[in-house]
């Protein structure tokens, strides 16, 4: 048998550190429905031998943790006083109290069959009932009752355990005698619950291996270095830790941890941080002490000061910086950060506000639709009649006839002369080729298109005809970059221009904004919140889903944006939700208009019953509304508790139902969010175990809150996040650390942001050019390196499309997957090629760039001086040297050497070699 | 089997894959793979290695009126505009009596004598289970083969790679003729897009540099420590080569096979030329559109009967082009959701459930029309307005692959779809 002693102390380490979450979800939201809770537990609890010497005391949570968590009495907080107590609060700390005790007795060792005393209840009793075993699973679940799904037939252990130490924990559970209910008259039930739990618990554990938290050997220490972070969280929820219990819970911990220097120096500096605690800033505390010993070294530069940065030099850090928190570095930008020093760059560029960015909001004067209204963008940009595209399409038609013709042409001249070098011809012919597709890509964009990858028009508008084959490609999801379609051009009134724009507009601030970090979390959260502009209507919601919606909030509570995009036609749209309504509700409604007509004329008034519906199609297509899951369900798995966050389909459902209602005032007008109440579901619904019923919209409110302060959703987030700027996997601790900052900030965008960036984690070594560029990011960032002057951004959208990343055309919901794996195949690695060439050669209509004087070098210089100015003007001087010395090679080759002669094309051969410098695989990574 | 018949090709590949990578340090500056190597290793013809090719015809096609049902009397009924008259011997603006109860539209003739020959099957009455009447949404769950589930990231077509992994596979084992990778190929399984064979190349955009910026870019990715890139790399620069030794420049349609014009015809016609040169190919997408039809769809002649002329001729070309090779290659289409049973108020249709797709190729057992056929009487309709569906899309395509292309385990290709062999169609020859 195993030891019950393990047991018992991997069941409290599994609640202390699940404590913080119980904290935060303390919040005043708790239904009152709940309080009833803890009664029962209460119940069992004084069943227990110990209850009866806890004492009442005036703790409130964090001092309780505190205690249990040095298994101190815990029973402290059996009485609850503080104001801040809820009744979540109280369960946390009755669990922790039972815990607490036996583990207690245990260590006295009063009492042998511990474990008996922990089953106060024993099924061969003959006072176990039925309603004993539930209100025992009830003690399991209930504990952390946010946190998990109350409902007994499904899960038994809160949902914020995961992997294996969720497989071991229900295995525990169900090995524990106290549940082995084979003679209880529930019997059946936990079988099946167990073995579905299992399955469960294994699949979640091997897809989240990567998660697995390190074995935390040293949890005392781990536990000091959380003081002071107490200390915050008390300070923010403005409560008053009496200092006496403070002094006698690190009394009580000198007096029986095994103490290690390190633990003791963490006491220090905790009891130090306490008074002050609050005044510093939080990411300083939650840095390791590893880190915080490794900071006070000398010898780190004075650019770099304030950040725990000791694995990098202080270009390297600079470097990435600018390639994280920025679209990559422009020529100078790494001296300038340098001069102002890191801290207060990234200070700044965490405070978008205070910079100003009136240059690029000139730019942005280009593109009118940014500043329309949906309404107005409906109104001027109005979807083409079918007549219109049918005259448009003979145009195109005759106008393909003749480049066919002329590429023939062009192909059989080419063919008789493929290989022939230097003459004047050759310059042009890659754009000779392109016409190729120019052709082809005969011009009217998807958004337009029913035939492209992504047609639909939901409600189907006006019927649109479509005539013979030729398939018209988007113009902006990776079409011919030299070619520019119709329906995108500057003069177009196509709804194709609007997204145009708005793909012109996100290049241009990432290429010119100097609130760098303000769009990269822009694309963040659009692609977390991703929306389709090929969907029907989208194409006109998106300029105000993404000025009105996402920019606002990039750094802002996430709470806001959840509930903003909520609210957002464009995501009522994409995900359906404008449609769900209460399946009773057309019943409802008949019934309330029979009602009404009654009173109005009588019981045999005119039109009563109601004539069935004239047209059988029209008929079916009315009752078709009924409950729609879609953003139920992608709300919970990719927007915020994730997959793995413990929902299971009946939760969708819940979900789903309590958003009925949120629907589209005029879709096809203005378009704004409406509440319709007859289309909601008024009945009480139940969500991850909590009771919704608020009524009316407040349903969907309480569950958006609801789901915002899991822990999974802090998880979810934080690991997003940490990818996103750390690594593909980043490392446990720091998606840790960022969670708790997360759940005690209330979601404060900003404050996790802080919380990884002051982590050494994000300084490490391994992180350091560990991710791929995503084909945007590369597209601009080889704009900013070239500091290229974009007159027009249309080819460069058209690249990032090409490289694998249409923008704004992204269709699933799950927005781009941010791994390596994603982005690195052979098309696309060919087309960064080929771009880097486009770009630095100044083949790109709209784009110059003039890199003999960002070189330094003028046309006569020696190609390997100028490789070695590129490598260090592009790459930050840091390519491995095996990169160099190839290309010093090539750069042998004559043929270069033979254009060099020819002093007016020297240009191009600078050209050529920044094209190579940026095509090499370490400008492939940021 | 086929893949026994493989060995010997991947040994040769392997040794090739080797030399690139363990050679390519030592060549940096010679810039090019000597090309007797290259010839010997890319025109090794790869005999029985099984190929498909998925059409998609976005913008759900009209089923109905590409197979029409003749034999039911309500069809006339409720299409009186837009039917296609019974078939009539010598009419050429009739119906091409299949099997007395089905017709082919008339500008499908060159696909008759494929469905006579038994090279061509039709299954009718197939598509996807999902009720959605949005393009969007059952283009996405057609090609992510899982019909109500929008999460799922993958393609049906890339998990179907997934389950027979391959080591030192070409570049080319799964292409898309078109810009952008389609949700159907994308997944963890290499797949490239190629909007045109020409393209396929490293573009040099000074006059002169062609080879040494290639050399260049090639040597820089052969010795990188970055080990993702590498990989990517040496693939890139394989199947630049291989395309280059096939000269997609150059090509001409074997057997007098005549492609249209058309894009489609093109992409056919770069399919065929793709599987001819034989580096590796094994599955090919391609995707047409137009068949959106609400308005002015026509009968005999008209929108739709332009589409289907188009592909007629595509299709028997590339039948004609690729002549024995049609041996080891099976051809399939679909199509997101089929159009309503009755015409509209504009001499269309819109947006229906079930469809017909196509099925041809040498493996195939032809010359039928499979799937049980619902009927077209009222009460027979699904939701009272478009044909029922008897056949599900995933068990054709288990069919396929289980049978031509050799997976072995359909459940990760269609998770939660029952595709057990006894439910096949059985429309392939074991």
């Amino acid at each position: 048998m195993e030891s019950s002693a393990a047991k018992a102390d991997f069941t409290t380490k599994r609640f202390a550190t699940a404590e913080p979450h119980a904290a935060t979800e303390s919040a005043p939201a708790v239904e009152p429905a709940a309080t009833m809770k803890p009664a029962t537990t209460m119940k069992s609890a004084t069943t227990m031998k110990p209850a009866a010497t806890m004492k009442p005391a005036t703790t409130m949570k964090p001092a309780t943790t505190m205690k249990s968590a040095t298994t101190m009495k815990p029973a402290a907080t059996m009485k609850s006083s503080t104001t801040m107590k809820s009744s979540a609060t109280v369960a946390a700390t009755l669990r922790e109290s039972r815990l607490g005790c036996a583990k207690k007795q245990e260590r006295k060792g009063c009492e042998k069959n511990h474990r008996k005393d922990l089953l106060h209840f024993s099924p061969s009793d003959s006072n176990y009932t039925e309603s004993s075993y539930w209100d025992e699973l009830r003690y399991w679940t209930l504990a952390d009752k946010q946190n998990s799904i109350l409902h007994p037939g499904r899960a038994l252990v809160p949902a914020s355990l995961r992997g294996e130490t969720r497989v071991r924990c229900v295995e525990e559970l169900f090995a524990s005698p106290r549940v082995n209910l084979n003679k209880s008259p529930a019997r059946s039930l936990p079988r099946v619950v167990l073995a579905a739990e299992r399955r469960r618990g294994q699949e979640i554990a091997m897809r989240l291996q990567s998660f697995r938290a390190p074995g935390f050997g040293l949890r005392f220490p781990r536990f000091c270095f959380r003081l002071p972070w107490i200390a915050f969280q008390a300070k923010t929820h403005e409560l008053v830790i009496p200092r006496g219990e403070i002094a006698r819970g690190i009394c009580f911990f000198f007096r029986f941890s095994r103490q290690t220097a390190k633990s003791f120096l963490a006491v220090i500096l905790s009891v130090a941080c306490l008074p002050l605690g609050v005044d510093f800033p939080l990411p300083v505390l939650a840095a390791t002490p590893a880190a915080a010993a490794k900071e006070k070294k000398p010898k780190q530069d004075p650019a770099l000061k304030g950040l725990p940065i000791t694995e990098l030099s202080a270009e390297e850090a600079i470097l990435h910086a600018l390639n994280r928190l920025s679209y990559g570095p422009r020529p100078g930008d790494i001296e300038r950060v340098k001069q102002m020093g890191l801290a207060k760059w990234i200070e700044q560029q965490l405070n978008p506000n205070s910079i100003d960015d009136k240059a690029v909001e000139a730019r942005l004067q280009d593109y009118p639709t940014l500043r329309m209204s949906t309404a107005k963008l409906m109104e001027e940009y109005p979807q083409p009649k079918p007549h219109e595209i049918k005259a448009e399409k003979q145009a195109q038609a005759r106008a393909q006839q003749e480049q066919r013709r002329s590429d023939a042409a062009a192909d059989s001249e080419k063919s008789s002369e493929k290989e022939m070098q230097g003459s004047q011809a050759q310059g042009s012919s890659p754009e000779a080729q392109n016409a190729t597709a120019a052709g082809e890509s005969a011009a009217r964009s998807a958004a337009d298109d029913p035939n492209t990858p992504a047609p639909m028009k939901e409600p189907e508008p006006a019927p649109e005809n479509t005539a013979k084959g030729a398939r018209r490609r988007d113009a902006i999801d990776g079409g011919d970059p030299n070619n520019i379609p119709r329906a995108v051009a500057d003069d177009s009134r196509r709804p194709a221009r609007i997204v145009a724009e708005l793909a012109m507009a996100k290049v241009t601030r990432a290429i010119y904004s100097e609130r760098q970090l303000q769009q990269v979390m822009d694309d963040f959260w659009f692609n977390h919140f991703n929306v389709f502009a090929g969907k029907g209507e989208d194409r006109y919601y998106l300029t105000s889903y993404e000025r009105d919606v996402i920019q606002p909030r990039v750094l802002a509570k996430f709470r806001d944006l959840v509930t903003a995009t909520a609210k957002s036609p464009a995501m009522l749209f994409y995900l359906d939700n404008f449609l769900s309504a209460d399946p009773r509700a057309a019943q409802r409604q008949a019934m309330q208009r029979a009602m009404r007509q009654q009173a109005r004329y009588g019981p045999f008034g005119r039109r009563w019953p109601t004539r069935p519906p004239v047209n059988p199609q029209q008929g079916a297509k009315k009752n078709e509304r009924g409950l729609n899951e879609n953003y139920g369900r992608e709300l919970m798995e990719l927007h915020t508790l994730g997959v793995d966050g413990g929902y299971t389909q009946k939760d969708v459902t819940e979900v789903a139902r309590s958003l009925t209602g949120w629907t589209i005032e005029k879709p096809r007008v203005y378009a704004d969010f409406k509440f319709d109440e007859r289309l909601h579901d008024p009945d009480p619904k139940i969500v991850l175990g909590k009771k919704i019923h608020a009524g009316g919209m407040k349903d969907g409110e309480q569950v958006i809150d609801l789901l915002v302060h899991h822990p999974s959703t802090a998880r979810f987030i934080s690991t997003k996040l940490a990818r996103r700027f750390v690594s593909d996997n980043p490392p446990p601790a720091l998606v840790n650390r960022m969670a708790e900052t997360f759940q005690s900030s209330d979601g404060d965008i900003r404050a996790v942001l802080k919380t990884m960036i002051w982590s050494p984690e994000f300084w490490s070594r391994e992180a350091y050019r560990a991710k791929i560029k995503t084909p945007f990011e590369l597209v601009v960032s080889a704009a900013r390196a070239l500091g290229t002057d974009v007159d027009t951004p249309l080819p460069l959208v058209q690249w990032v499309g090409r490289i694998g990343e249409p923008l704004y055309q992204c269709q699933p919901p799950t927005g781009f997957l941010d791994k390596a794996e994603t982005w690195v195949n052979t098309g696309a690695l060919l087309n960064r090629l080929n771009f880097s060439l486009a770009l630095a050669g100044n083949k790109m209509r709209g784009a110059r760039s003039d890199v003999a004087s960002l070189l330094g070098v003028d046309s006569s210089a020696d190609p390997k001086a100028a490789l070695h100015r590129a490598v260090q003007v592009f790459l930050g001087g840091q390519a491995a040297p095996a990169t160099v010395e190839t290309l010093e090679k090539q750069l042998d080759n004559p043929q270069i050497l033979q254009t060099k002669l020819d002093d007016p094309r020297a240009q191009v051969n600078l050209g050529v070699i920044a094209g190579l410098v940026l095509g090499a695989p370490e400008f492939q990574r940021r | 089997m086929s893949y026994e018949c493989c060995e010997g090709v991947r040994g040769l590949k392997f040794s090739r894959g080797y030399f690139l990578k363990q050679g390519g340090v030592a060549m940096i500056g010679l810039s090019a793979m000597p090309a007797f190597l290259q010839r010997a290793a890319a025109a090794t013809p790869m005999p029985n290695k099984k190929q498909l090719v998925v059409l998609f015809q976005r913008g759900a096609a009209d089923g109905l009126n590409i197979v029409m049902p003749f034999g039911e009397s309500n069809y006339y009924r409720m299409r009186p505009t837009i039917a296609i008259p019974q078939p009539k011997r010598g009419s050429a603006d009739a119906a091409i009596d299949l099997d007395g109860f089905f017709g082919l539209h008339p500008s499908l003739a060159p696909l008759e004598p494929l469905f006579h020959k038994n090279q061509l099957a039709i299954v009718h009455a197939a598509g996807s289970p999902d009720s959605t009447r949005s393009h969007f949404d059952a283009q996405d769950f057609m090609e992510s083969g899982t019909p109500g589930l929008k999460s799922t990231e993958d393609g049906w077509l890339n998990r179907a790679l997934e389950t027979i992994p391959e080591e030192n596979a070409s570049p080319f084992r799964a292409v898309a003729m078109g810009p952008n990778l389609p949700r159907t190929l994308q997944g963890a399984a290499p797949a490239i897009a190629l909007p045109d064979l020409k393209q396929f190349k490293v573009m040099a955009q000074a006059p002169g540099t062609g080879a040494m910026v290639e050399g260049g870019f090639e040597a820089m990715y052969a010795q990188t420590v970055d080990k993702a890139l590498q990989g990517t790399g040496s693939e890139t620069f394989e199947a630049i080569d291989l395309l280059r030794k096939a000269d997609p420049a150059k090509y001409q349609p074997e057997n007098g096979a005549q492609y249209p014009t058309s894009r489609l015809g093109q992409s056919l016609q770069q399919i065929g030329q793709l599987l001819k040169a034989d580096i590796g190919v094994e599955v090919l997408f391609v995707d047409c559109g137009g068949w959106d039809n609400h308005v002015n769809e026509g009968g005999v002649q008209g929108q739709l009967s332009n589409l289907l002329r188009d592909l007629g001729q595509g299709l028997a070309a590339f039948h004609q082009d690729l002549a024995d090779r049609m041996q080891n290659i099976v051809f399939v289409t679909m199509s997101e959701f089929g159009r309503t049973a009755r015409e509209n108020g504009n001499r269309g249709t819109d947006h229906g459930h079930a469809n017909c797709m196509f099925v041809m190729g040498g493996d195939v057992r032809g010359g039928q029309v499979y799937g049980k056929w619902p009927g077209l009487n009222d009460h027979q309709l699904n939701e009272g307005r478009d044909l029922a569906l008897s056949t599900d899309f995933r068990s054709v395509l288990g069919e396929i692959l289980t049978k031509h292309i050799g997976v072995a385990d359909l459940k990760p290709v269609f998770p939660g779809f029952d595709n057990h062999p006894r439910k096949f169609p059985g429309l392939i020859r074991a």
